[in-house]
């Protein structure tokens, strides 16, 4: 059982599972590639839909988490044995392990003088009872557990999004409900828009509402995205929310309606169909002559043309409250609100995604720094018994550290053999 | 001039056969197996471009060679990672790789892949002495294959990825020649769209505000991911990362260990070796890397002639209903392609009308969704889009989705067609305009 477990414990925590699972992943996404041209949208469906994609993506954060966990338990054993803790080696440790031939072990004459070149070259060391250490340089460890924390956030918070995220899209209108909030509650009192001078957005568009039944205000802007009920408040696009009532000479009935167009930015048309009538209302918004943004003042102008099959019946302007009658049509505009087309997205993978990116960004600072200022360096001599090891360890520079651990080894050689 | 045109599939044949003999045992007969392979390979896309649809055989040459660069990418990955100290359980597939029986196998698939590439050049209709000559000129190059691989130096080897790594650029560079079976033009295209997608995506589940709510200039430079440069650079980059891994898993081999050496001129000298082996097995993937590179050319300057037609003005009548005659000064039905230009406020949309080989009419923007609108110029069995250069088969005009020109809804009366000026405008500035913010500046 515990074998068992050693071998899965060894499969799991290798550094190959990341790189192979992510070729699997780009494997499946050229093969999708084959037979349609939505390949991403489709290959995140199938993972969604699909246990043993799922499964697979899941072995990405799961993999990073238990390298995190072998390389750190590999980092502090490697401290304590260069502290000079008697500890076995394990394989892996080091780069290199080279066993030093019996009755080649180093005197303390020999000792002394291996560690003076050493620290001549800039080495600090330590001599025990036991062995030698020699290092220099900085860890570069803080930034491969950066890195993993970074992988493990953000393949975790991909999963997370895949698989939990749940988006709803309604209309904001001034007035009304947001939506997928109760009766009576989270009414847009007001949705302002402007200019905004900020780095990355020029506008800056705010819902505001209220609840009637506590009194407690809200306010929801474009970014950083707030909360509604526990759902991030997303807005798309904008609209123009009309009510119209219509009627002709064969329909003096007339026909009223209410619908959220997608009219912004002025001279962007939408048309809605009378129903069994043959008749179209297109609709469009008027740009003000003094160039002033209509969303912005809340100044809403329609232009409206009335079509029947491929003839024009009539076309006008109206306001909000106005009414067009002419040969028997009329057309009445009843209302006309600002609108926002707007996702209500409850996903907990993006808060990890954000943290991923910050997480790699440091451990992009940390290792340059390392490897620019003095990577890690590591030398450890030790006889246990009658036998002993030569271990070193590199992290960058490791020409010259060979060198030195070669005339190190050199000079143990030279000494027992004199 | 078919002699002419099957001379890079030969030189690529006998490249691949060359470096297929290079360290094998049984020369003659892998050298047979080669021929064979060859020249069922040229049978089998003779055949199938004459009796199925054009577009499977090219469709099925063009998937083999696209998973024999993803068997290469495999092979090129794993070779780096071991090179890196990492260790995988694939022993027993190099050494099935490396019997006798495997590598005739592989060498008959390699060279059955090149005759496809061939025989798709030559079209179904091929003259019988074609045939033979080619089957000789096929055979001489077997020959002088074995010939050239015997003088070669002994130094000259490579890894295992090194040999897969030429072979594969031998297939690239001779598909490279037929722009049907190309495969960089639409490698760049998926890249193209793969961005496109990532980035929608990226801002959809980060929720980043749209383009509405963005300085222009930020956009611009968002748009930027749009174009058909990251196209280009993405498509290189894939195209050329196998053989950059396989330079990498040469060049990061590890050295011998010579700590056990208590001689500093012996560590050299054993050093110097290694270092020396190292650099003569990067010369065969030197020259895929060169091989790769010119197919990417002939990619990017294929020597084609396009049907290009002006677009004709067209105006639409008080309804917004635009019509277009089926015979007229223009006639709808003679199966090429008919380019029109329609302006309403301000708004300017391109489309065409064709006849599909279906003998359906099919109207679409001159533009697709992805790419900017340069728009499609028509050639034999496909139109192209001039800003990607993918080539669209004329059966799949008029499907949505990728490259294809985006259809518009159309009624066909008896008389001709009939579609919406309105919904033409709004189609273009729906799907085209948003990937043309870099030079209009926001949508």
């Amino acid at each position: 059982m515990r074998k068992l477990f050693v071998r899965l414990w060894r499969l799991i925590s290798s550094r190959a599972v990341t790189p192979a699972v992510i070729a699997i992943f780009l494997v499946l996404y050229a093969l999708v590639a084959f037979w349609t041209d939505e390949a991403l949208v489709v290959l995140m469906q199938l993972v969604r839909s699909n246990p043993v994609l799922t499964a697979l993506l899941a072995l990405l954060p799961l993999n990073s988490a238990c390298c995190l966990i072998a390389e750190t338990r590999a980092f502090w054993f490697r401290r304590r044995l260069l502290a000079g803790q008697e500890l076995p080696v394990l394989p892996g440790l080091f780069d290199e392990e080279v066993p030093l031939a019996l009755g080649a072990l180093p005197s303390p004459a020999t000792v002394t003088r291996v560690k003076g070149n050493l620290e001549s070259a800039g080495y600090r060391t330590r001599v025990g009872e036991r062995g030698t250490a020699a290092w220099r340089g900085l860890n570069g460890f803080p930034a491969r557990f950066l890195y993993l924390v970074g992988v493990l956030c953000l393949f975790g918070g991909i999963l997370v999004s895949l698989t939990t995220r749940v988006s709803l899209r309604g209309t904001v209108v001034e007035g009304e409900s947001l939506p997928g909030a109760g009766p009576g509650e989270g009414v847009v009192s007001r949705i302002s828009y402007a200019k905004a001078d900020g780095l990355v957005l020029s506008k800056r568009l705010v819902i505001e509402s209220s609840d009637p039944g506590s009194g407690r205000r809200e306010e929801y802007g474009i970014y950083p995205p707030a909360r509604f009920k526990g759902a991030f408040v997303y807005p798309r696009y904008l609209g123009v929310g009309v009510a119209f009532r219509f009627s002709a000479p064969e329909l003096p009935a007339g026909y009223q309606q209410q619908a959220p167009l997608s009219i912004y930015p002025p001279g962007k048309e939408a048309e809605v169909a009378v129903p069994d009538t043959g008749y179209r209302l297109r609709f469009s918004l008027q740009a003000p002559a003094d160039g002033s943004d209509p969303y912005s003042t809340g100044k809403l102008v329609i232009n409206f043309k009335l079509l029947k099959g491929a003839a024009e019946v009539a076309a006008g302007t109206l306001a909000s409250g106005g009414e067009f009658a002419r040969d028997g049509y009329r057309l009445a505009l009843l209302d006309a609100r600002r609108v926002v087309v707007t996702d209500l997205i409850k996903d907990r993978g993006v808060v990890p995604i954000w943290l991923a990116g910050a997480f790699f960004l440091l451990a992009l600072c940390y290792w340059v720094t390392v490897r620019l200022l003095g990577p890690r360096r590591e030398l450890y001599i030790t006889w246990r018994g009658g036998a002993g090891l030569a271990l070193s360890r590199a992290e960058g520079r490791r020409r010259r550290h060979n060198e030195l651990f070669h005339e190190a080894l050199d000079r143990i050689a030279d000494d027992s053999a004199h | 001039m078919i002699a002419l045109k099957l001379v890079p599939h030969l030189v690529a044949f006998f490249g691949m056969a060359t470096v297929a003999l290079r360290g094998a045992t049984r020369r003659g007969m892998l050298a047979g197996t080669a021929l064979a392979g060859f020249l069922v390979g040229t049978g089998f896309a003779v055949v199938s471009t004459g009796s199925v649809s054009g577009q499977f055989s090219f469709s099925l040459v063009r998937a083999l060679l696209a998973l024999s660069f993803l068997l290469f990418c495999a092979v090129s990955f794993t070779a780096l990672y071991q090179s890196l100290g990492g260790s995988l359980p694939v022993g027993w597939l190099e050494r099935l790789s490396s019997r006798p029986v495997s590598r005739s196998c592989a060498l008959f698939l390699a060279s059955a892949a090149a005759g496809a590439v061939a025989g798709c050049r030559l079209g179904p209709a091929v003259p019988s002495w074609v045939w033979g000559a080619l089957a000789a000129a096929a055979a001489v190059l077997v020959l002088a294959a074995v010939l050239l691989e015997s003088r070669l130096p002994a130094g000259l080897s490579t890894s295992r990825a090194g040999y897969l790594a030429l072979t594969v650029a031998f297939l690239l560079f001779s598909a490279s020649w037929s722009t049907r079976l190309d495969l960089f033009a639409p490698l760049t295209m998926k890249v193209m769209k793969f961005t496109h997608d990532f980035v929608h995506q990226f801002f959809e589940s980060m929720l980043i505000p749209d383009h509405l709510f963005i300085h222009s200039y930020l956009w611009g430079y968002i748009g930027l991911l749009f174009g058909k440069e990251v196209g280009f650079w993405g498509g290189l980059i894939i195209w050329f990362t196998p053989v950059v891994m396989v330079f990498l898993a040469i060049g990061l081999e590890r050295l011998p260990s010579v700590a056990h050496l208590r001689q500093g001129a012996q560590r050299r000298r054993v050093l110097a070796e290694a270092i020396r082996t190292r650099r003569m097995r990067l010369v065969l993937p030197g020259l895929a890397l060169v091989l790769l590179a010119s197919a990417v050319y002939r990619s990017l300057y294929p020597s084609v002639e396009y049907w290009d037609p002006k677009p004709v003005p067209v105006t639409a009548n008080a309804g917004g209903e635009i019509f277009l005659p089926r015979k007229g000064e223009i006639d709808l039905m003679d199966g090429k392609l008919h380019k029109y230009v329609f302006e309403r406020g301000g708004k300017t949309a391109r489309f065409f009308v064709l006849l599909t080989p279906s003998g359906k009419l099919t109207v679409d923007l001159d533009a697709c969704a992805i790419c900017k609108p340069d728009g499609y110029g028509q050639a034999e069995g496909t139109v192209l889009c001039y800003y990607c250069k993918t080539l669209i088969p004329l059966e799949t005009v008029g499907k949505p989705g990728g490259c294809n020109p985006v259809p518009v809804p159309f009624t066909e009366q008896d008389d001709g067609i009939h579609l919406s000026g309105v919904t033409l405008i709004n189609t273009w500035s729906g799907t085209v305009q948003s990937t043309t913010r870099t030079t209009e500046k926001g949508k």
